[in-house]
């Protein structure tokens, strides 16, 4: 279809800048001016690909009108500039359209034939010149077409990925000519250019102009940098760029320092050279292991050991080198064939039984494990009830970690050991002891702050166990020696022995003070967290919010759960971790979880929170936990941490009920003790009541069953508050509840050889449950007929339902709020007004006992209205203000019915302003829509103005009290009403004097 | 000709399930059938904090005391006139 150009008249398409067309070598051919047609012709000649006649239309047609027929013209406008009559590069038919770009030299494919795919420090540097030569047009200048959706997001992700190809090709330019920085530095201006909000790219252009000779430059351009930065991103001090200057400055100062009496050998320093200073500085991310020769042999020779799985412990103070030292341990391992299965573990207020395991075992290998190996261990691997006892769990996990033993050494790396919970304690333990006999060599790695094992049980067990098998190798991680940080910081450093005396040797410590250009810490503060103080203030409020959310969550921390928390999108949340990741403040710890480079910086960031921030931030985390607890039982305990931390016992005293009964499930029992007298602890802060009463009996079963559970200790003596717990759970007519009550004391007694006590309370449990159900049913049939008697919808079958609730509360002796309330509402009803009187009171009592407002609030409202019909004038005023504060407690701030039955009682009495009262009320009544109320007012307000003479007045109201209790279906107000209508007509019908009838005369 | 609707605002601490509105859903019912009165449609926030339901009934203090019965979590009910 058409012969290939020959070279002078091929056509040229540039796409990376503004988009322009040429044949050969011919000027620019004027371009059709409507922007889609151009980015129709940008679009295929990048793709190159035959694309169908409507997912063009779809691409930058999406709209009523006819996309077809503008798809049509852009092509004919575009076949007349990229067709003559040698090439025909644009053909379409009837359902696809195709730019052949072989008849043509387009930048974009030219420049992807150069880079041709390969590692760009394999290519030629006269190669990269070109590419970064015609890379530096934006792909598509202008032609974004945001109202395009589609075709926006497919050029906006050109754009990227060829501005990510220039970037990279600007700093392989920049590094392959390092000796060359003349001819290195417009490239360097390009980097700069092409980002101009990258700190590294000025921080590169600043070394570039010191090694070409232009020092003065450099400074110039590195303040003009820094206040861009500062002003545009807020860029905290100590970055690269900074790095960048404090070298230069330093070359400067020897190169103009005079020439020093000659030295004895001593290690040599590479010549200050470009490459030198090109190559980035070291961070606490990538910290190089100075000085650890000893601890290094000793790894060397535990990962060479096949005999009998044993632990190696490191053990030092914070910030001396020991995650690094297991990251090298790690590194190690994996050069040498090992399987490394690594986690680390967390503070015990955030509690999380199998803590280490659960992380360690994600993304372990299972294609070799059998079924039930990975159905009983499904747990602790993601999800699943699992085993059907600890024993079974402690069983698979261990087999599925020596089934990894037999195809590869193994290397099971602990950090923080100070802080193992128990049930991941005891399950190193018994994997350790089966790994003894793995086909493979098994080592145990970890690290633990000196001083802090003694404080877990569950870890000095672990090593005083191992220790007396001669299983335990311990090294004690010293200080750094001078000579040691003299070659790692010496040219960050102003003095090196000052530094060491500061620091004690303290690796952290020395990343900290280099960061600060070796100065010290302020006078009398401590070290370490000035320091990190002092590079925290640097950031805005808005960069340090983050650092106070992460701190706040305590560990390691997952973006998604940091984003939900927040209540911000993913991608912004990403952002600004990475920006933090760069400054060293953060580190991935893998699977998309980040954490503080050192929990002394979270420490520190903490610290700097105000204690009502604090609250604030723990409760948004609990409650965001708590939303995701529904799919990751897990996080219970997380939840009971951070509501404790907010002040919300509510919330942490349901969160500690579900984590231990989740624990209870997964064996972890002392986990699940502890929990459970959290928990009780936690009560004392809550209101009495049903809530309360649920929770405590639920705490207790928890505690029973923990402590009656293998591995579990011995129950403390609970028995009193027990049966405190029972006579709760029945006063509040919580029987289900006061039955579990009684199985654990029947329990109980049992444990203590009481066998006839425990009968008792069985029997005691059974009579609660049957209660429980026949009490539940007396429940719903009483509202049901409450309900339709209430309503006016269906009394006969109402006063039936009652009747039925009535016989069977009877029988279980038992005072039912609902039956009191619907036999005050028939006795109403039926006239007998005390009689509903003294009902509706007792279900006031009983609904005021339950702490069940709604139903307070209605039955008091219920009891003034009959009070109202009695004529009690004082009780009724009394009621109302009762209704308001009930009202209140559900968060109803009116009462208008309440205020009008108040008027009417004053209107009674002859009290000046209750007319007023009373057309306030009714205003309020028709404002909140209650039709129903509204009709009983008016009606009254209608038989009132009628007693007084007022006869239009009456037919107003009465009129309007109709139409509001039609619609509602109240037949006694629609009666009501119709009667006074009548009483109304009649009554003015003889006030109006009747016409003179003349006498007919007669004939 | 307008239609007249009983709006009920509802917010939450925490982002509702499908499970969680169903339970309260299955509660309403016979509340709903018991007042004469129907639920229309449901608005529900791409976050599930926030709801907007939509029912006919006599008036607004009928669908107060439904919501009530029911034990449905609701801040604010209001009578509006549907305009399309």
């Amino acid at each position: 279809m058409g012969s290939a150009a020959t070279a002078s008249a091929r056509l040229r398409v540039r796409l990376l800048g503004d988009l322009e067309v040429r044949h050969g070598d011919g000027a620019p051919v004027p371009l059709p001016p409507s922007r889609r047609t151009r980015a129709l012709l940008g679009y295929l000649a990048a793709t190159g690909t035959p694309q169908s006649r409507a997912a063009l239309c779809d691409l930058l047609w999406d709209g009523p009108d006819d996309p077809r027929a503008a798809l049509r013209w852009s092509l004919t406008k575009l076949r007349a500039v990229v067709n003559d009559a040698t090439i025909e590069p644009l053909r379409a038919d009837r359902e696809r359209v195709v730019f052949d770009a072989r008849s043509c030299e387009i930048d974009s494919a030219q420049v992807g034939a150069l880079l041709d795919g390969r590692a760009l420090d394999r290519l030629a540097i006269e190669t990269l010149e070109q590419a970064a030569r015609m890379l530096q047009g934006e792909f598509l200048d202008g032609l974004e077409l945001p109202a395009c959706y589609r075709f926006h997001h497919w050029c906006m992700a050109e754009r990227e990925r060829l501005a990510g190809t220039r970037r990279a090709t600007l700093e392989a330019l920049v590094l392959r000519l390092a000796g060359d920085p003349t001819r290195a530095l417009p490239h360097g201006r390009a980097m700069v250019a092409a980002d101009p909000l990258a700190d590294t790219a000025h921080a590169t252009l600043v070394r570039l102009l010191a090694a070409a000779g232009r020092y003065p430059e450099a400074e110039t351009h590195y303040g003009w940098a820094r206040e861009l930065l500062r002003r545009e991103i807020s860029l905290p001090d100590g970055g690269p760029l900074d790095e960048a200057i404090r070298a230069v400055r330093r070359l400067q100062r020897h190169a103009a320092a005079p020439p020093a009496a000659p030295e004895p050998a001593a290690p040599p320093r590479a010549a200050a050279s470009f490459a030198d200073l090109v190559r980035p500085p070291p961070s606490a991310a990538r910290t190089p292991l100075v000085g650890r020769a000893d601890e290094c042999r000793a790894i060397e020779t535990a990962l060479a050991t096949t005999g009998q799985a044993s632990l190696l412990l490191l053990v030092g103070e914070p910030g001396i080198g020991k995650t690094r030292l297991l990251d090298h341990l790690s590194e190690r391992a994996g050069t040498l064939g090992r399987r490394v299965i690594r986690a680390r573990c967390f503070e015990a207020e955030a509690v999380r039984p199998y803590g280490f395991w659960l992380d360690a075992l994600r993304g372990v290998p299972t294609a070799d494990a059998s079924a039930s190996v990975l159905a009983q261990t499904a747990p602790l691997r993601g999800g699943g009830d699992g085993a059907g006892s600890r024993e079974q769990l402690f069983d698979a996990t261990a087999e599925l970690l020596c089934g990894l033993a037999r195809r590869q050494p193994l290397a099971i790396v602990v950090d923080d050991l100070q802080w193992i919970d128990a049930a991941s304690a005891a399950l190193l333990h018994f994997a350790a002891r089966r790994l003894a006999d793995a086909p493979m060599p098994v080592l145990i790695a970890a690290a633990a702050r000196a001083g802090e094992i003694d404080d877990n049980a569950g870890a000095k067990g672990l090593l005083q166990s191992l220790a007396r098998e001669g299983a335990l190798r311990q090294l004690d991680l010293r200080p750094l020696a001078e000579e040691d940080v003299r070659h790692w910081l010496g040219d960050r450093l102003a003095d090196v022995g000052v530094a060491l005396r500061e620091s004690g040797g303290n690796p952290l410590l020395l990343i900290e003070l280099a960061r600060a250009g070796g100065a010290g810490p302020p006078a009398g503060a401590r070290p370490l967290e000035a320091l990190i103080d002092d590079r925290l203030r640097a950031f805005d409020d808005g960069a340090r919010d983050l650092l106070g959310w992460a701190a706040a969550l305590g560990g390691e921390f997952d973006v998604d759960r940091l984003a939900a928390a927040m209540a911000l999108p993913v991608a912004d949340v990403l952002g600004r971790v990475a920006q933090f990741e760069r400054r060293g403040l953060l580190r991935a710890t893998g699977d998309g979880s980040f954490d503080f480079t050192h929990g002394l910086v979270r420490q520190a960031v903490y610290r700097g929170l105000s204690t009502p921030r604090r609250r604030a931030l723990h409760r948004q985390i609990a409650r965001a936990f708590d939303a995701a607890s529904a799919d990751d039982p897990w996080l219970h305990g997380a939840v009971v941490h951070h509501a404790s931390l907010a002040g919300d016992a509510l919330l942490a005293t349901h969160a500690a009920l579900a984590a231990g009964q989740h624990w209870l499930r997964v064996f972890a029992n002392v986990e699940a003790a502890q929990m459970a007298e959290r928990g009780l602890a936690l009560l004392d802060e809550l209101a009495p009541g049903a809530q309360r009463a649920r929770l405590e009996i639920g705490l207790l079963r928890m505690r029973v069953a923990a402590a009656s559970a293998p591995g579990g200790r011995r129950l403390p003596d609970l028995v009193a508050r027990i049966a405190q717990a029972i006579d709760a759970a029945q006063a509040l007519a919580l029987h289900a509840e006061a039955s579990a009550g009684w199985e654990i004391l029947a329990y109980w007694r049992q444990q203590s050889g009481d066998a006839a006590g425990a009968r008792d309370a069985s029997l005691a449990a059974e009579r609660c449950t049957r209660l429980a159900d026949d009490f539940t049913r007396c429940q719903q049939l009483a509202n049901t007929g409450r309900c339709l008697i209430d309503i006016e919808a269906d009394g006969e079958r109402g006063r039936a339902l009652l009747a039925e609730a009535a016989a069977l509360a009877a029988e279980l002796q038992l005072p039912v709020m609902e039956l009191e309330w619907g036999r005050g509402l028939v006795a109403r009803a039926d006239g007998d007004l005390a009689a509903a009187r003294v009902a509706l009171a007792r279900a006031v009592a009983l609904a005021r006992a339950a702490s069940n407002h709604w139903r307070e609030y209605e039955c008091m409202l219920a009891l003034a209205t009959a009070e109202y019909e009695l004529g009690l004038a004082d009780e009724v005023l009394q009621h109302v203000g009762e209704v308001a504060a009930a009202a209140r407690r559900m968060g109803e701030p009116e009462v208008p019915f309440a205020d009008g039955l108040a008027a009417l009682v004053r209107l009674r009495r002859g009290e000046p302003a209750a007319a007023a009262a009373v057309e306030a009320s009714l205003a309020a009544l028709r404002e909140r829509d209650d039709k129903a109320h509204l009709a009983y007012v008016l009606n009254e307000a209608a038989a009132w103005a009628l007693a007084a003479g007022d006869a239009p007045a009456a037919s107003r109201h009465a009129d309007e009290a109709l139409a509001a209790a039609t619609p509602v279906r109240r037949p006694t107000q629609v009666a009501r009403a119709r009667a006074t209508l009548a009483a109304a007509a009649s009554a003015a019908q003889a006030a109006t004097p009747a016409p003179f009838i003349p006498p007919r005369r007669s004939a | 000709m307008s239609v007249l609707r009983i709006v009920v605002e509802r917010s939450f601490d925490t982002p509702q399930s499908d499970a969680d509105m169903g339970r309260v859903a299955d509660r309403e019912r016979p509340c709903l059938a018991a007042f004469q009165a129907t639920w229309k449609r449901s608005v529900l926030s791409a976050d599930r904090m926030r709801m907007i339901c939509e029912y006919e009934a006599a008036d607004a203090e009928t669908m107060r005391r439904i919501q009530r019965e029911a034990g449905a979590q609701f801040d604010r009910i209001w009578v509006g006139e549907v305009i399309e």
